[in-house]
């Protein structure tokens, strides 16, 4: 796509948001300035249009079409109405040294930001599932029913205004969305530090933010995290003027912001109770009343945030999925990769302690991705900033939007709260004389990208380059990403090898947002989960059901029969198959039984299929209470139950019959022995992938079965249909 | 309408969403389609499972007759079955080397021979569970008569009281 396209399209994005949030402005009145007019039309023009793309995409309407139809309307109606034309009202001005600071510093690392942001996206999380899910959304006009991308069931508030540019102007039209908001931010910070008396601290801090390098390598991809920054400070903004002039046209726009944030990013859901704590306390202490402020505040929260809830409860049976999977299970996430999941994103590999993060967020950065800049290593000054009611709001709202912080140490996630941190240090900087130009200008040095190369980690996240020619396409697009990101090279390979409703399975390595083919990841599922599991079955001894669990009884005629666990454990309990053992040793299997399971009674068939690579799992650690059972249509003569699992299966499970509407001990332990081999496994395996959907599967060279695959495909079941890299595709035959 | 009314029905048309939040289960889920069978029955005469009862049988010398899941061997394990088709078959022996043995040998070198010709020399770097898997040429077996498979355990472990350790056997036998 040519540049002009791209910027026309953006252009077209922006002026659309402007056009909403001017809309609501002038539709709900407050009083407020030209420069806060126009600055806080931003963020809730983007918050409306996301909204109603988010509307859009449920109805399944799609199309580019529609998007240019919805921002002609939006742009005419604001222009009939006149809400473009600026409020009469005017902030102090910024000192003009501030000013010459601010212009300067954002025009010279602006240009490095805005042509990241122009050139192809090549971001590892922007070129996977952000922009990813934005193409397949694309694809089928709508939603759609993902049950298989624990990212689709993320709030996207921030990907709808991403699917809004992206079908006119694609991937780096998005991106350039997300830089929007990284210029916004810093001139929203100005903005609120001249309507509170503090211009020079609202300046500085918007440099301290900008120049950062994570803001700017952040803000220049189409990730979402400046973006949420940029809201919650939008919503700091406007509490600090609802408290100053309690004015009630105000509070819907309290509402939208905090439910707009919780939608825009999961981990800066505290924006809710934050908004909402703040106008109940200053109601409080000014004895004024509750109900109607409080129910307008609660309400515009659930205006933008029950969407999200709703879509996840009807496609997943969780509102709050990936996450709170044990308050409501269902069959695409289970317990225990929720649990895995968190945990990985707690501990960075290479962090030794919690003690190292300060200077690896600040400096280092090749362990947390990415570095704030040295200069906010000075955040302990912002604590003499709390002498003022101003400073003791910067801290009370980076403490705020720290909170979730140890969820996930990765240094993006501080992006949130920096902009307060860097409120609460500019307020303590201004304070001495000379003191706060001085570190801008240190702070603009040692972030300048060339600079920045110096001091921190190879792997840092960082702008190396002033990507010119790939921005204005002079290098051809798809030359300029084959250069950063394999990925790309692999989804282009499964575009031309994959018929267009082929489903590609993976364990990794394909850049969904380049790939117009369904991509399933191993670890984004339980269904994924599973497919795994079946692969590492057909060659992994420890997967493999090599042990029978015997239980032997004298012969008796039963009818319900079940394995019930006795004993807690950290890993999952699985089985593999069960078989009932008849009079005569013979084993049964009827198409009448019934068969039930708690937890995850979804997969239980899973143990009856008569397949080795398939296993029915707990999907959460193993405590007592948890069964598997078996109802034959009749009473029927038994000798025994197997129970075939992975060697290292543990446990202490009992064998219970129902007599008499009462479950009755059976046998208690089973008898364990070796058990035959397996033959066929590696076919059994590609079956279930088969059957599951799966036409291709993408397996890279580095990956614990390629070596066997490759050796002996037909062993496999599979064909070779193409390669590139280290990355193969074959289809399943 | 007054205001609070408004608020109760919001929170109502709230509480009426939960239900929705909850996956619909079936009371219980029928037999699924059936697969193929993956194991040889447990009367073949083509492979052995070391713990079983009938094991015995399939020793033909230097693999102690002990309780347990897995058999000692000595230095050269030797088995026979009784194959009913020699196309396509696929040896399988499956065994662990023992940690506190592989703390006296090093690293283990194994020669696996059927029916005297060597198939295949494996050095075993690590402890723990291991596993051959290799296809047989037809020359090399015989249908109805016996098949004689050997592991020449290289470098064994020899106790204080003269006892010979070489591998743990779990099962082998030909799929």
């Amino acid at each position: 796509m040519k540049a002009t396209s791209i910027l026309l399209s953006f252009a077209f994005t922006i002026a659309t948001i402007e056009a909403l949030g001017l809309l609501l402005l002038q539709r709900l009145q407050p009083r407020v300035s030209r420069q806060e007019q126009y600055a806080y039309a931003f963020v809730t023009g983007s918050g409306v249009l996301s909204w109603l793309v988010f509307l859009l995409a449920a109805a399944h309407v799609v199309w580019t079409a529609t998007f240019v139809i919805l921002g002609v309307v939006a742009i005419g109606a604001s222009l009939y109405s006149k809400a473009w034309v600026p409020s009469q009202e005017n902030l102090p001005p910024l000192p003009r040294l501030y000013l010459v600071l601010l212009t300067t510093t954002m025009i010279a690392f602006g240009a490095w930001y805005f042509m990241n942001a122009l050139a192809p996206e090549a971001s590892a999380d922007g070129s996977m599932y952000h922009l990813g899910l934005v193409q397949r959304y694309l694809d089928q006009h709508g939603f759609g029913r993902i049950t298989t991308s624990m990212y689709a069931s993320l709030p996207l508030a921030i990907e709808m205004l991403f699917l809004f540019a992206f079908s006119l102007g694609r991937h780096s039209a998005a991106a350039l969305v997300h830089f929007a908001f990284l210029i916004a931010l810093p001139l929203i910070m100005v903005v609120v530090g001249r309507r509170l008396g503090h211009p020079r601290a609202g300046a500085v801090a918007g440099i301290l933010v900008f120049l950062s390098p994570v803001f700017g390598f952040d803000g220049s991809s189409a990730y979402v995290d400046v973006a949420a920054a940029c809201v919650a400070f939008a919503l700091f903004g406007i509490l600090q003027i609802w408290d100053e002039t309690r004015e009630q046209n105000l509070l819907p726009i309290v509402g939208l912001l905090a439910g707009y944030a919780y939608s825009v990013k999961l981990t800066i859901f505290v924006a809710i109770p934050y908004a909402v704590l703040f106008v109940l306390v200053k109601l409080l202490r000014r004895r004024q009343p509750l109900f109607i402020p409080m129910t307008v505040v609660c309400g515009c929260v659930l205006l933008m945030v029950l969407p999200w809830l709703v879509k996840n409860a009807i496609t997943v049976g969780n509102p709050f999925s990936p996450f709170l999977n044990r308050w409501f299970p269902n069959p695409h996430i289970h317990i225990s990769f929720e649990q895995t999941y968190q945990e990985f994103q707690r501990n960075y590999p290479g962090l030794h302690s919690m003690w190292d993060i300060p200077v690896e967020a600040t400096v280092r950065g090749g362990v947390l991705n990415g570095v704030l800049g040295p200069v906010f290593l000075l955040a302990p000054l912002g604590l003499l900033a709390m002498r003022g009611k101003l400073g003791r709001q910067s801290v009370l709202a980076a403490l705020v939007f720290l909170a979730p912080y140890p969820a996930n140490v990765g240094t993006r996630f501080l992006i949130p709260a920096a902009p307060f941190l860097a409120f609460a240090i500019a307020l303590t900087l201004q304070q001495w004389r000379g003191m706060a130009p001085l570190v801008v200008l240190f702070h603009a040095f040692i972030s300048w990208p060339d600079v920045a190369g110096f001091y921190t980690a190879e792997h840092a996240w960082r702008l190396d380059k002033f990507y010119w020619r790939g921005a204005f396409r002079l290098q051809p697009e798809s030359e300029y990403l084959n250069e950063r990101m394999a990925e790309y090279a692999t989804a282009k390979l499964a575009e031309r090898v994959v018929p267009k409703n082929g489903r590609i399975f993976t364990l990794g390595g394909i850049a969904h947002a380049y790939c117009r083919r369904e991509v399933v990841v191993f670890y984004e599922s339980a269904l994924g989960n599973r497919l795994f599991n079946g692969l590492a079955a057909a060659i992994l001894p420890s997967f493999q059901p090599l042990h029978w669990w015997n239980y032997e009884f004298p012969k008796q005629p039963l009818r319900r029969l079940r394995l019930a666990q006795t004993e807690a454990s950290k890993s999952n309990w699985n089985i593999s198959e069960i078989r009932l053992l008849g009079a005569d040793g013979r084993l049964l299997r009827a198409k009448n039984w019934k068969l039930r399971s708690d937890p995850n009674p979804w997969d239980v068939q899973l143990a009856f299929d008569n397949c080795p690579t398939t296993r029915w799992t707990s999907g959460e650690a193993a405590r007592p209470g948890m069964f598997i059972e078996v109802e034959l249509a009749e009473p029927t003569e038994l000798t025994g139950v197997r129970a075939e699992v992975p060697p290292e299966t543990i446990g202490n499970v009992r064998l219970e019959a129902e007599r008499n509407g009462q479950w009755k001990e059976l046998v208690p332990r089973p008898v364990v022995t070796e058990a035959p081999p397996l033959k066929g496994t590696r076919r059994l395996a590609t079956d279930d992938l088969k059957r599951s959907g799966m036409t291709h599967i993408a397996v890279n060279d580095t990956e614990f079965f390629a070596a066997d695959m490759t050796k002996d495909p037909k062993a496999w079941g599979v064909t070779q249909v193409g390669e590139s890299g280290k990355m193969k595709v074959y289809r399943i035959d | 309408m007054t205001l609070q009314a408004r608020y109760w029905r919001a929170a109502l048309s709230i509480a009426a969403l939960l239900p929705i939040a909850c996956v619909k289960t079936p009371e219980s889920y029928p037999i699924p389609d059936q697969h193929q069978p993956f194991r040889a029955s447990s009367a073949d005469p083509e492979y052995v499972v070391a713990g079983s009862k009938d094991a015995s049988r399939y020793f033909v010398r230097d693999i102690r007759i002990d309780a347990g899941l897995w058999r000692w061997t000595g230095a050269q394990p030797e088995l026979e079955f009784t194959l009913t088709s020699t196309h396509n078959r696929t040896l399988v022996y499956e065994f662990v080397i023992n940690e506190e043995t592989f703390k006296h040998t090093g690293p283990v070198h194994i020669s696996f021979l059927v029916n005297g010709k060597l198939i295949a020399r494996e050095i075993y770097d690590t402890p723990g569970d291991k596993k051959l898997e290799k296809l047989i040429s037809e020359e090399l077996l015989q249908a109805t008569k016996k098949t004689r498979v050997t592991a020449h355990v290289e470098n064994t472990w020899q106790s204080p009281d003269g006892v010979i350790f070489g591998i743990l056997l779990k099962r082998a036998g030909f799929i």
